[in-house]
């Protein structure tokens, strides 16, 4: 069964109210909390179902990409607590008004946020692309998708 | 999705259908194909200059790599690539996972 939840967009100093205002319709329960990096855009998602019923609701909001933060909203929803812990260190967005954000799987003061689209991808810039050389042996595309030109100058 | 729809178990491959265009190679997403060609002229009667094709040299798929996302036989214009229900390949050292041209056009036929 393929069920779809519309998105709703948040403005971010609404995003506390707006997840409260679900959990009073009865989505209660953080199914799951991420970011999403377009490139464009930055943006944060919570997933809010309602246990009793197969009810959940979207939530969206567009954050700034160079200062990115957000309310945090584990007072209200505990079970967001992991999730945001995981986002705050993958897409280096700060979740405000939450006692830890110590990281999980990589070495706090690093910097590196390895799930956003400006995090170099050291293996792809390293490792010879397969696609580059045509029959020809002309040239076609010099880079592999995903692959910014920047993070290849100093090689 | 029918029942008779190939498991994702082996990628066969069709040479004759192959013209080296790169396309996989470029799309896959584990970087576990290459293709090696070479350009040739082919004179055609009637034709007032000679044809260039691509012809196929080498295939090879790393299965140590692959991760049976599919997208090289989606991607492939000429339908060259498909899926084969044998799983009957693995081998004990990296480079046996390595399959080229003649083992892939192999399941092309045998594979079920
Ligand atoms: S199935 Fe996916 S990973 Fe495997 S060769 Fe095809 S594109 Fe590459
Ligand atoms: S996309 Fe198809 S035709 Fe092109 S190189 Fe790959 S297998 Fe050959």
């Amino acid at each position: 069964m393929t069920q779809t939840t519309a998105i709703i967009d948040i403005a971010a100093d609404e995003w506390v109210a707006a997840c409260t205002a679900s959990a009073a319709r009865g989505c209660d329960v953080v199914d799951w909390l991420t970011a999403v990096d377009t490139a464009e855009s930055l943006f944060v998602l919570v997933h809010l179902v309602d246990p009793g019923s197969s009810r959940s609701e979207m939530l969206r909001c567009e954050l700034n990409s160079e200062r990115p933060e957000i309310a945090s909203i584990t007072s209200w929803f505990p079970g967001a607590d992991w999730h945001e812990r995981e986002t705050h260190e993958m897409f280096g967005i700060d979740f405000l008004g939450r006692s830890q954000t110590n990281a999980l799987l990589i070495r706090a003061g690093d910097g590196l946020s390895p799930l956003r689209k400006t995090a170099p991808l050291d293996a792809r810039v390293r490792t010879p692309w397969p696609g580059q050389e045509s029959a020809t042996g002309r040239r076609r595309q010099k880079l592999p998708p995903g692959v910014r030109a920047e993070w290849t100058r100093d090689e | 999705m029918s029942d008779s729809t190939p498991q994702r178990n082996v990628i066969a491959l069709l040479p004759e259908a192959c013209t080296s265009c790169m396309v996989c190679v470029r799309e896959c997403p584990s970087w576990c194909i290459s293709v090696e060609s070479h350009v040739e002229e082919v004179s055609e009667e009637g034709a007032r200059r000679p044809r260039t094709v691509n012809v196929l040299d080498e295939f090879t798929i790393d299965y140590g790599l692959c991760m049976y996302c599919g997208i090289c036989i989606e991607t492939c214009p000429f339908d060259a690539l498909a899926w084969r229900d044998s799983f009957d390949y693995p081998s004990g050292d990296r480079q046996g996972l390595r399959q080229d041209a003649v083992d892939l056009s192999r399941w092309w036929t045998t594979g079920s």
